[in-house]
């Protein structure tokens, strides 16, 4: 008399525990955690490094059955992790897209204001340094007897010396 | 009565231009310049007719005179 056994190896497309625990959670399937395996359902899911696999004689459909509902889960959270990866880095590469814009504006409107300011004193110089030029004339032109009449029109002062001789 | 007139254009730039109305022979130049030189540097000057005609025609001579700042 003799028998044969024929014994699978199914690995998860996993190398997470938290991952594989997360979906017996989710699927409602209680488990028991051990160090090196997990224990569901009268099967045992063995952990090996980053290798996660069960190992089922063939022909016993409940395991095999067992194994593709938990694989299942499991690619789909995969699947559902990565797509969240995925978003979570464009968020953060638009939020860095959006700083750095930011941050380009703000520095162009330091150099805006910097320079406004700039001008703004050179216009101020150079009204105080006409103001000074205008008046010495004035002084001058007074000491002379000349009567004065100021305008300014377009921005050009205009000076009117006038003196009568009888 | 005789009217002696100077007109002073100072731009925003510091640039001056001045013309005389009224004055005979060369005392229009010495009065511009008595007025000016101290605070400007004079670039141009620019006679008209009436400059070269003398005192005694008693003809008014006109004197333009330009500068700009020192």
């Amino acid at each position: 008399m003799s028998s044969r056994i024929v014994a699978r190896t199914l690995k998860f497309c996993t190398c997470s525990v938290n991952t594989v625990c997360s979906a017996l959670d989710i699927l409602q399937l209680p488990y028991v955690r051990q160090e090196k395996s997990i224990l569901v359902q009268g099967m045992n899911i063995n952990v090996n490094g980053e290798k996660i696999y069960v190992d089922i004689i063939s022909g016993d459909l409940r395991k095999e059955n067992l194994f593709l509902q938990i694989n299942s889960k499991i690619a789909e959270m995969e699947r559902q992790l990565r797509i969240q990866s995925i978003n979570k880095n464009r968020q953060e590469q638009e939020i860095a897209a959006q700083e750095s814009e930011t941050y380009r504006a703000r520095q162009l409107k330091r150099e805006q204001d910097r320079l406004d300011y700039e001008q703004q004193k050179l216009q101020l110089e150079q009204k105080s340094f006409i103001e000074a030029k205008k008046s010495s004339i004035i002084a001058k032109a007074k000491e002379k007897g000349y009567s004065v009449q100021e305008s300014v029109e377009d921005g050009v002062v205009k000076l009117k010396l006038v003196r009568r001789i009888y | 009565m005789k009217e002696l007139t100077i007109e002073i254009m100072l731009n925003e730039n510091g640039e001056l231009e001045a013309e005389t109305f009224g004055f005979k022979g060369k005392v229009c130049e010495s009065e511009l310049r008595e007025l000016l030189q101290d605070e400007f540097v004079i670039t141009d000057v620019e006679k008209k007719d009436d400059y070269y005609k003398s005192e005694e025609e008693q003809v008014i001579v006109d004197k333009k005179i330009r500068g700009k700042r020192i």
